[in-house]
């Protein structure tokens, strides 16, 4: 059996790749049930004020677009809801790497709906701050010193909603969408509340943050996207994806299973009869 | 017009073609993905030059500014490149570690020292102290199994067999979500593969692999029937 293992390893990838690819072929609805981290995080959105201004970090890598985009895009055309019924400011920036300026260009042109808004009034985007921790810290305690421009090349002095932001104090809440490590944001912005929309195989690292009530809410990938999605009625890329996800992890199930009995069942008994 | 999907569609192709073995169009790929993603960044550190250091000290004329010397601490990095001053390379590099250290202490002391050490997770809630047990009980056992200088043996043995068992808890968990966050990404590859216009360049794909895996067969039967 040993020999035969790295044909067996390629046919797991081939039976991997051909589960999920059934339900694009074959559009099954399997239930997913709405988890009260996502409900919380949509809560604190919606409760927003009148004249909040909430700030979002849009540091993502490009190869975790999958992952975090999804949840990205719902949350961030949710928030512009926001400005448009409520009077609420969004400013969203990249401080991480020329990489996540990709991402979040990519998000800002393309997917973001901004009817019936004027830029620079109810949203507004500052573009690349490089320096990433550095850039936070510079934000949170002096925006005009750090920031001089918008993503356009625009003065912020010549931009109107911008004239009250100077500091982490003029903003009602931050977000952040990271595919690295959350702490910097924690070590600077956690005087006010934080939610965020992260990758699933980070959800370990922010919950000693989630427990001490530093990140307040959270988008867990794109099983969180497809639940954010589901309640704001917004059918987007997640809902298309959880299904052949949830047929992943069916069959990862499935795997675990096969591997337990063959293991328990044959190669366990046969050790002990060469023991013998 | 050739859809964009096509051409996603290939270059996935092309980049999972390693799975079979290593290959020319594997190549390819791995090779555009690093030319394109240095391209993409070297436009956009040009655009952040230009933004911050062109435009403000050149087109605007503001010489007597903070930026002048942010700028020429910046370009000592470079005379790393000159033999009798690469010395000075290391002042911008002190300057720039310093700052982030300094920066990130001072962030940490509240959120990540002092409140992590305030109040146990889940005050006030019934399991609160079960949940503060196993978390020092976690700590120290897990410490321990990383012990070396003494045998693991007699009391530090049993501790390091509880700490093992913790440590396989918490590797299973985030080898889980890794490979939650692993498999979205081959999802997103499929949505595109398994949908026409995709599907078709799959098709052919498919039709590709099963000849190359077929043809070393006939060969070797053929070879075979040589033989004897």
């Amino acid at each position: 059996m040993s020999a035969m293992l790295p044909k067996v390893d390629r046919l797991i990838f081939l039976l991997f790749l051909f589960f999920i690819a059934i339900p694009f072929i074959l559009p099954v609805a399997l239930p997913l049930p709405i988890s009260p981290t996502t409900l919380k995080y949509k809560e604190i959105l919606e409760n927003l004020r009148k004249g909040d201004t909430i700030i979002w970090f849009v540091d993502a890598m490009i190869g975790a677009w999958a992952e975090t985009a999804p949840g990205d895009i719902a949350t961030f055309n949710f928030i512009l809801e926001q400005c448009r019924e409520k009077g609420v400011k969004f400013v969203m920036v990249t401080t991480f790497h020329a990489e996540s300026l990709a991402y979040a260009e990519t998000i800002f042109k393309n997917y973001l709906n901004t009817e019936g808004l004027t830029y620079g009034v109810d949203y507004v985007y500052l573009g690349w701050i490089p320096g990433y921790e550095s850039a936070l810290a510079g934000i949170a305690g002096n925006l005009p010193a750090i920031v001089k421009t918008d993503y356009y090349g625009t003065p912020i002095s010549q931009i109107p909603m911008m004239q009250n932001l100077h500091s982490i104090d003029d903003f009602a809440i931050s977000g952040f969408t990271s595919s690295t490590s959350p702490d910097p944001y924690i070590r600077q912005w956690s005087k006010k509340p934080i939610i965020t929309n992260i990758l699933a195989a980070n959800i370990g690292w922010i919950m000693p943050y989630v427990e001490k009530r530093i990140i307040v809410a959270y988008l867990a990938g794109v099983r969180g996207a497809a639940e954010f999605e589901y309640l704001i009625g917004r059918i987007g890329s997640a809902t298309k994806l959880i299904s052949a996800q949830s047929t992943a992890h069916i069959y990862a199930v499935a795997l675990l299973i096969a591997a337990n009995i063959y293991y328990f069942g044959f190669v366990r008994r046969r050790g002990e009869v060469i023991k013998k | 017009m050739i859809p964009v999907e096509i051409i996603e569609a290939t270059l996935i192709l092309m980049t999972w073609s390693l799975l079979y073995k290593d290959n020319p169009l594997y190549k390819l790929a791995a090779s555009m993905t690093i030319g394109l993603y240095l391209g993409v960044t070297l436009n956009y550190a040009i655009d952040s030059l230009n933004k911050n250091i062109y435009v403000p000290l050149i087109v605007q004329g503001k010489w007597l500014s903070p930026t002048t010397i942010v700028f020429i601490i910046g370009l000592l990095l470079y005379t790393r490149f000159i033999k009798s001053l690469w010395w000075l390379s290391r002042w911008p590099l002190a300057i720039l570690s310093s700052i982030g250290l300094s920066v990130a202490v001072t962030g940490a002391l509240g959120p990540q020292i002092i409140a992590q050490l305030s109040t146990p997770p889940l005050a006030g809630h019934p399991l609160s102290i079960i949940n503060g047990i196993l978390g020092v009980t976690a700590t120290v056992t897990s410490m321990c199994y990383f012990v070396y200088s003494r045998e693991h043996k007699g009391v530090l043995g049993a501790l390091v067999k509880i700490g093992r068992i913790f440590l396989m808890i918490a590797f299973g968990f985030m080898l889980g979500t890794f490979l939650m966050s692993n498999i979205a990404f081959a999802i997103q590859n499929m949505s595109i593969l398994a949908v026409p216009p995709g599907a078709y360049i799959s098709a052919i794909a498919a039709i590709i692999l099963i000849i190359v895996t077929s043809l070393p067969r006939v060969k070797k039967s053929k070879g075979e029937e040589m033989k004897k």
